[in-house]
């Protein structure tokens, strides 16, 4: 048995039971209670996920099933910011691949991993809905594009300085 | 002729105040007061509005389905999961005109008699999630949404609910299946979402823009709506155009334009000293067009017509610097990525045809492995479960037809022009 209040404050526990409420069926719940950890928390921990199983009322497997199966939900820490890169067709034929090669120069890391400092952690991802501006990567939720090999370090740096 | 995109190029305009200076919230209310809900369904068969999310499906034909079913409750899907590779036009839309895409789910439930809406909307639109949220609490506050709407008795509510990065949960079974806390995967049909949908419940999925339609449709009339586009695909289509072209972005026309018209008078046409060489006109999972096809017109008739589909409407166009062995491994490699497991023609034979390809970018492919995709792809396309599997081999099979030359310079392992000397001589 994991008690919330181990984990969560109570401000965060409160926020959580008004996430269930907007459903009929508690489970349904599941995948914006892992959003609304692993915003606050980074990823879903073992400890996360056997909360949100009781929380909801689903056998523990079936919390894990599912934190396994998105690829936006992350059961091992990820560095502080996350940058995803769209490898789909319409970025590729604009120069993707410059860009990914120069993130992995910059950050000294290839693709699934975090850099040293633990500051990013890069991975690509399919279309993002963005193909207007491709080449797109998006960093945490923003979208950055058209973005050219040059101004990889420019994007990079702005997140070096937030926290 | 701006349907869909009436609003978007107002100031700030996600803001319900944008939206209600040009007949916002007009719609719902006439439809509460003066039409019984079947007389709104009738209005959208007249129209003859088809599903915007792929299939093409006749919306007023699932309403009715949906209205049939006496149990209770009944759901309203808006699947905002916009995942086909080269769609972004439900982003302009959630993004730009929140409150239509409402207006339209409001519709939809009293004429079917659903009281709950879901919008599930992809994990990759943290902005667009935002944007919906705030919509929902302004339109509450007016009462166009909530208990008693307007005070007519009717009560709608709508929920926003965030994907988490799975293709196939835009799939409507594997969307339902998201959307109760499980591992997004498909589901044998039928039983379609009509009945066995949410909870197995009776359950509306429509797309985004087919949504934004509605509204529209009862303002003006089926009939007015069933006069633009062409007899069996009426309306208005937003098209994402992307790729190689000067000018990519979403445009709204009438459905039938025809790809030529689309690319060179209204997507800016190709780069500089750049010439048209393909197009995937319906996404990743639509067959390419090659240069012969330019006249084609982009709807969901004609492009079966040819062998292709127009699926969401996501048109990629490439210039003669494509590579079109490359571009069939990046799409190859998305499905291989997206598969979600659950049936073994698509989850083994995706890996298949992904490593052959491999072999022949590299230099280590031979004819016959061109036959091997061939067939391997037809194994796939005809035992698969759900349409991920299906549509997943139309880029491979399409590029072998129509770019095979391609596939033997690197089999060859020639440079293109040689190879080409080769074939005509
Ligand atoms: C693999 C796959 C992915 C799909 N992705 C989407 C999607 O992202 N958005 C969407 O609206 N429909 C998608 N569909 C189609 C839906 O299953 C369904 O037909 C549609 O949401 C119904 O709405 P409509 O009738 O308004 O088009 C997809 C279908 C398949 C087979
Ligand atoms: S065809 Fe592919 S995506 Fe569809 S059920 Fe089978 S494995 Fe899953
Ligand atoms: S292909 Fe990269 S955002 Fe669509």
């Amino acid at each position: 048995m994991i008690r919330s209040a181990e984990i969560f404050s109570s401000q965060e526990h409160r926020d959580m039971e008004a996430i269930v409420a907007r459903y009929d069926s508690p489970a349904s719940a599941i995948l914006p209670l892992f959003h609304y950890i692993q915003k606050i928390q980074g990823y879903l921990s073992e400890d996360a996920l056997t909360f949100v199983a009781e929380f909801v009322g689903v056998p523990h497997v079936r919390a894990f099933e599912v934190a396994t199966y998105y690829t936006m939900l992350f059961t091992d820490p990820p560095g502080r910011h996350l940058i995803q890169l769209c490898r789909n067709l319409s970025c590729h034929v604009n120069g993707a691949e410059d860009i990914l090669e120069k993130l992995k120069e910059e950050l000294g890391i290839q693709v699934g991993g975090t850099s040293g400092d633990g500051l990013f952690t890069l991975v690509e991802v399919e279309c993002i809905g963005a193909c207007d501006l491709a080449p797109a990567v998006m960093v945490d939720g923003d979208l950055h594009g058209r973005v050219s090999a040059d101004a990889v370090r420019g994007i990079l740096d702005s997140y070096r300085g937030k926290a | 002729m701006k349907i869909l995109t009436r609003n978007i190029d107002r100031p700030n305009p996600a803001h319900i105040d944008s939206y209600l200076v040009n007949e916002g919230y007009v719609a719902l209310p006439r439809a509460l007061n003066e039409m019984k809900p079947e007389e709104v369904i009738d209005e959208v068969k007249f129209s003859r509005l088809r599903g915007r999310g792929g299939a093409g499906f006749p919306a007023g034909m699932k309403w009715d389905f949906a209205s049939r079913d006496r149990r209770k409750p009944k759901y309203i899907i808006c699947n905002a999961d916009e995942g086909e590779p080269g769609t972004f036009k439900d982003r302009v839309l959630i993004e730009k005109d929140p409150h239509a895409i409402l207006e339209g789910m409001a519709i939809a439930g009293y004429a079917v008699g659903a009281e709950y809406g879901f919008i599930y909307i992809r994990g990759e639109y943290p902005v667009g999630a935002r944007i919906l949220e705030r919509a929902i609490a302004e339109a509450e506050k007016r009462s166009f949404l909530g208990r008693n709407i307007l005070n007519s008795g009717f009560n709608f509510h709508i929920v926003v609910h965030r994907g988490a990065g799975a293709y196939i949960c835009g799939e409507e079974t594997a969307l339902i299946e998201s959307l109760e806390g499980k591992r997004g995967q498909s589901r044998i049909r039928p039983p379609f979402p009509v009945n066995v949908g949410y909870s197995n419940l009776p359950t509306v999925v429509n797309n985004v823009e087919t949504l934004a339609s509605v509204a529209p449709i009862i303002l003006r009339g089926g009939n007015w709506y069933a006069n633009i586009g062409t007899h069996e695909c009426p309306g208005t289509k937003l098209y994402s155009v992307s790729g190689h072209v000067r000018n990519p972005g979403v445009y709204e026309l009438p459905m039938g334009v025809t790809l030529r018209e689309l690319v060179f008078e209204h997507a800016g046409g190709m780069r500089e000293n750049r010439t048209f060489k393909a197009a995937f006109p319906g996404g990743a999972s639509s067959a390419c067009l090659d240069e012969s096809e330019l006249d084609v017109r982009l709807d969901f008739n004609s492009l079966a017509a040819v062998g292709s589909m127009l699926g969401s409407g996501a048109v990629m166009v490439l210039d003669d610097t494509a590579d079109m062995v490359k571009v069939a491994h990046v799409l190859i490699k998305f499905f291989e990525h997206e598969s979600c497991g659950k049936c073994t023609p698509c989850r083994e034979g995706l890996f298949w045809v992904r490593r052959v390809l491999d072999a022949i970018l590299e230099g280590r492919g031979t004819e016959a492995d061109l036959d091997l995709l061939l067939d391997v792809c037809e194994g796939i396309r005809s035992t698969s479960f759900c349409g991920l599997g299906e549509a997943s081999i139309n880029p491979v099979v399409s590029t072998i037809k129509k770019f095979r030359h391609e596939y033997m310079a690197y089999i060859r392992g020639q440079s293109l022009a040689e190879s080409s000397m080769e074939e005509a001589s």
